[in-house]
């Protein structure tokens, strides 16, 4: 039986998970530059070993609101393509090994920004696991348009 | 299939490099047609992309290589002799063969490239006694056939290729190695179809030692030992280290800061040697960055000749300081600026024969390509000894485009007018043809050279010729920069856009509103004003207590409304995120010294994105001119004694000198104030600040200088005043110490150079911020 890992997190109480291998790494960091007239999705800049990163707000590519970033926030940080791109997420959770039997299509009744952005559903025991399309959720332009 | 993409890559990288060579040694053939130097190393040069092309499979590529070699081969030989005919025959063979590569780097394959003109050009040329060619009919080449397609090129015997090393043999024999008959023998049998190599047949016949062949190999070719000592390294992993080793400079400056804090003194020594290191390594880091100027000067001999053949004329090209050194993205950058000023100059700098001497010049013209160091700039000139430009006419030309009022020519000097040519629509070319003179050019070589932060100037005397300037900054990597504030946040603008700082205290200056449209009077004319918190989308504040920085972008002035203006430093270059670039407002990232990111702002974006009107441009022309000679100058420099030290202050910072009897000095709270004209002057002694030893401190006056920024005086007590000076190119050297930007050998003497605003603010660091509320307090 077939089965991938998935780095996991929680985005509003709501557990998503991206393959672990599209995932640099995972860090908590406290200070923002704000971006003005950037996409509202872009949550700022910041630094990591030297590199300028942009953090994408997950709650906005959601449609939620803006997550305040006062005091520390949760990186995921992807690697991109060749461009490393944060997500900022509430809270991170394991990594997950998850047979393909577990996996479900998105349901029907998921609609909204949220519905672009989630290749699928996987069955965890007492909820389930959102899996993000990487690069649509980094993607700033699409929340815009 | 990925090596093999490799090979290719290296196939087309080594290619490229072997092709700018021949391109040169062609040149230089032509001028010199006897070297057989020069066809030896142009024929190796084929011979290996034939070789190699042959392994890769590229077979059209091979054929063209081939036809070119049996060219180079009759003129090695002397069967035929070099002529400008056949050296633009090579040269095509040569573009054909750079064509090839262009279609397999980008489709992985020859297709689309028609190279069989060429190759029958190549034969012609073989084959016909041309007019120009006393050939001698003795010689008719009978295994060239002007069939050039179905010919398949021969494997080349290896001799050709080696004859610049010393044969085997004769090592061999030299060294006692092998007997002289022995390898007569085995060259007999390589003649009669042995395809063994020589050092094999003497091996295998046991005529040698393996050890003996080996060291004769080696010593065969010296060369490789250079090869050896140099490898290709990706640009990405420099990158990659210049990213790593600008954080370490950060981790170093704060430990050091915490380390100063304890006071042990053994820490404190740690760290400073861990400067130490750090500050070599990061130079060391962008020393990997640093390529000759070289690299784009090595495709202009080509140029040149092939311009000055179409155009009729002789050109000789010299080249000074070819091994000036400039990081490659900054060559780059130059290429296309400098291909373009050398084409002008050798079609409109440069005369026709016959009229160079009726001039009673030689009837060869010169261009020299000059490079070298000046200060922390890079200086590329381009001169050539042709007619020269008129300042009468060029005065005449942009009064008559409307680029200036016929009143304003007066008052300009030489160096102004001149600058005209570097405006939109500018040319003075009489005939318009295909190379230049159309009145695109010298303005697009303007605004390139200004996006890379670099200087372009023009001086030309008539009937003499012309110099064409550019002055290049060292690194793109790291720019000198001024922090601001806006909102609560802070920016970054690169320092080359910064004219001066004015501050709004609202009383004695003030911004205006002209039908809603804010604008600042600067020295009587109307500065149009742009406000940075309104660009940026943020609340818009108050018009009191802010700076205007004047800037200058695409030949537009404007002013830059910020909240604050906090210092200068050099700031690292950070790439963005491609797609907050596309915003247009910053051209990159950099890490200040907290660690933050802070943006950089992109100056002419900013102008553009904020409707700048285009009239805003003509009336400031004269400005532009001023600002862009200025930069051709050395700037001039006031230097003082403080205690046994010369430092020098930049002039333009000095509003007025001044003696004050030293009873006039009354105390302010902790601070020493005079009053002058009905102000308050706040006193501040150089020496305190750069903790010198002041010697006279007996004198019953002080010497001041007197620094107005803003509104706002302050009093630089010093010694005494020295001299006045010019700081042309002299050696500067960073030193890091509060207040002082650096040294200079200034009249052969040590110099420091003060940074004024830094010393300021050394000596107290609320000046700025407390400017509004100052006045207030020391008249309580």
């Amino acid at each position: 039986m077939a089965s991938r890992q998935f780095a996991t997190f929680e985005v509003a109480d709501q557990l998503f998970g991206v393959e672990v291998d599209t995932v640099q790494e995972v860090l908590s960091y406290n200070e923002y530059t704000p971006v003005p007239l950037a996409p509202p999705a872009v949550g700022g800049l910041f630094n990591l070993r030297g590199q300028v990163i942009a953090a994408v707000d997950l709650r906005v590519q959601l449609g939620l609101a803006r997550q305040a970033l006062q005091g520390p926030v949760m990186n995921v940080i992807l690697r991109g393509d060749g461009e490393p791109v944060s997500l900022l997420v509430d809270r991170i959770g394991e990594v997950v090994d998850l047979d393909d039997d577990m996996f479900e299509p998105p349901p029907d009744t998921l609609s909204g920004p949220t519905r672009e952005l989630v290749v699928g559903t996987f069955k965890l025991d007492g909820r389930l696991m959102l899996a993000l399309d990487a690069n649509q959720a980094v993607d700033t332009f699409r929340a815009t348009t | 299939m990925e090596d093999l993409g490799e090979i290719v890559g290296e196939f087309l990288m080594e290619s490229h490099e072997n092709l700018d060579q021949i391109d040169r040694d062609l040149v230089a053939l032509e001028q010199d047609p006897g070297s057989r130097d020069l066809i030896s190393r142009i024929f190796r040069a084929i011979h290996t992309i034939k070789g190699t092309s042959g392994f890769l499979a590229f077979s059209r590529l091979e054929t063209l290589a081939h036809a070119g070699e049996s060219l180079l081969s009759r003129l090695r030989d002397g069967v035929q002799p070099v002529t400008p005919t056949t050296i633009t025959t090579l040269l095509a063979t040569i573009d054909g063969v750079r064509n090839l590569l262009e279609a397999i780097e980008q489709n992985n394959s020859e297709e689309g490239v028609d190279v069989d003109a060429i190759i029958a050009a190549v034969h012609a040329q073989m084959n016909a006694p041309s007019a120009d060619a006393p050939a001698e009919p003795a010689a008719p080449a009978p295994e060239e056939k002007p069939e050039p397609v179905a010919e398949t090129p021969v494997r080349p015997a290896p001799e050709p290729v080696e004859e610049q090393r010393r044969p085997l043999g004769e090592v061999l024999v030299e060294t006692g190695a092998a007997e002289p008959a022995d390898v007569s023998s085995a060259l007999q049998a390589q003649l009669e179809g042995d395809e063994r190599k020589l050092g094999t047949i003497l091996l295998e016949e046991g005529k040698a030692q393996p050890a003996a062949v080996s060291e004769a190999l080696q010593a065969q070719s010296p060369k490789r030992s250079v090869a050896d000592s140099a490898i290709r390294v990706d640009v990405d992993l420099l990158d990659g280290l210049m990213n790593l080793v600008g954080e370490l400079v950060l981790a170093r400056n704060q430990l050091v800061r915490g380390v100063m804090e304890t006071g042990d003194s053994g820490l404190v020594r740690s760290a400073q040697r861990l400067g130490m290191i750090t500050s070599e390594l990061q130079e060391g880091i962008m020393k990997t960055r640093m390529q000759p100027i070289e690299h784009i000067w090595s495709k202009l001999p080509r140029v040149i000749r092939d311009l000055s053949q179409s155009l009729g004329k002789k050109v000789e090209l010299v080249m000074e300081g070819k091994e000036t050194e400039l990081d490659r993205s900054l060559l780059e950058a130059v290429k296309d600026p400098l291909t373009h000023l050398v084409r002008n100059a050798v079609d409109h700098g440069i005369e026709e024969e016959s009229r160079r001497t009726a001039a009673g010049k030689s009837p060869e013209g010169t261009l020299t390509l000059r490079a070298y160091h000046e200060g922390g700039h890079v200086a590329v000139e381009v001169a050539d000894d042709g007619a020269g430009m008129d300042v009468n006419r060029i005065a005449q030309k942009a009064v008559e485009k409307g680029l200036l009022r016929a009143e304003q020519v007066p008052n300009m000097d030489k160096r102004e007018i001149m600058a005209m040519v570097f405006q939109p629509g500018f040319s003075t070319a009489a005939k318009v043809t295909n190379v230049s003179g159309r009145g695109v050019g010298m303005d697009v070589v303007k605004t390139n050279i200004e996006r890379i932060g670099g200087a372009v100037s023009v001086d030309s005397t008539l009937g003499e010729g012309t110099v064409w300037r550019l002055n290049i900054p060292l690194t793109l990597a790291i720019v000198q920069a001024l922090t601001v504030d806006c909102g609560d946040q802070r920016y970054v603008i690169p320092q080359v856009a910064v004219l001066e700082l004015v501050y709004i205290d609202g009383n004695s200056t003030k911004i205006e509103y002209a039908s809603g449209a804010p604008v600042y009077r600067l020295r009587g004319k109307l500065l149009p004003l742009v406000r940075l918190d309104r660009a940026l989308g943020f609340d818009v504040g108050g018009d009191q207590g802010v700076y205007i920085m004047v800037l200058q972008a695409d030949g537009r002035r404007f002013g830059l409304v910020v909240d604050r203006v906090l210092n200068t430093e050099e700031v690292v270059v950070k790439a963005l995120n491609s797609r907050l670039k596309d915003i247009g407002l910053y051209s990159g990232a950099t890490i200040l010294g907290d660690g933050k990111v802070g943006l950089i702002l992109d100056v002419s974006q900013l102008a553009r994105r904020s409707h700048l009107a285009a009239e805003g441009d003509r009336e400031n022309i004269t400005g532009t001119s001023r600002a862009g000679a200025g930069t051709g100058n050395g700037e001039r420099l006031l230097i003082t004694a403080v205690g046994e030290r010369r430092v020098a202050i930049p002039l333009d910072t000095v509003t007025r000198l001044e003696e004050f009897p030293r009873s006039r000095i009354e105390q302010a709270g902790s601070r020493e104030v005079v009053q002058y004209r009905g102000q308050i002057l706040p006193l501040m002694r150089l020496s305190h600040v750069l903790g010198a030893y002041s010697e006279v401190e007996e004198g019953d006056t002080v010497s001041v200088v007197v620094y107005s920024e803003g509104g706002r005086s302050v009093a630089l007590v010093v010694d005494r005043i020295v001299d006045i000076a010019e700081n042309e190119a002299t050696a500067r050297r960073d030193v890091e110490e509060d207040g002082l930007v650096g040294t200079a050998v200034i009249q052969q003497r040590v110099t420091e150079l003060l940074d004024v605003r830094r010393a300021i603010l050394a000596a107290d660091p609320n000046f700025y911020s407390e400017m509004s509320g100052n006045d207030m307090m020391v008249g309580a």
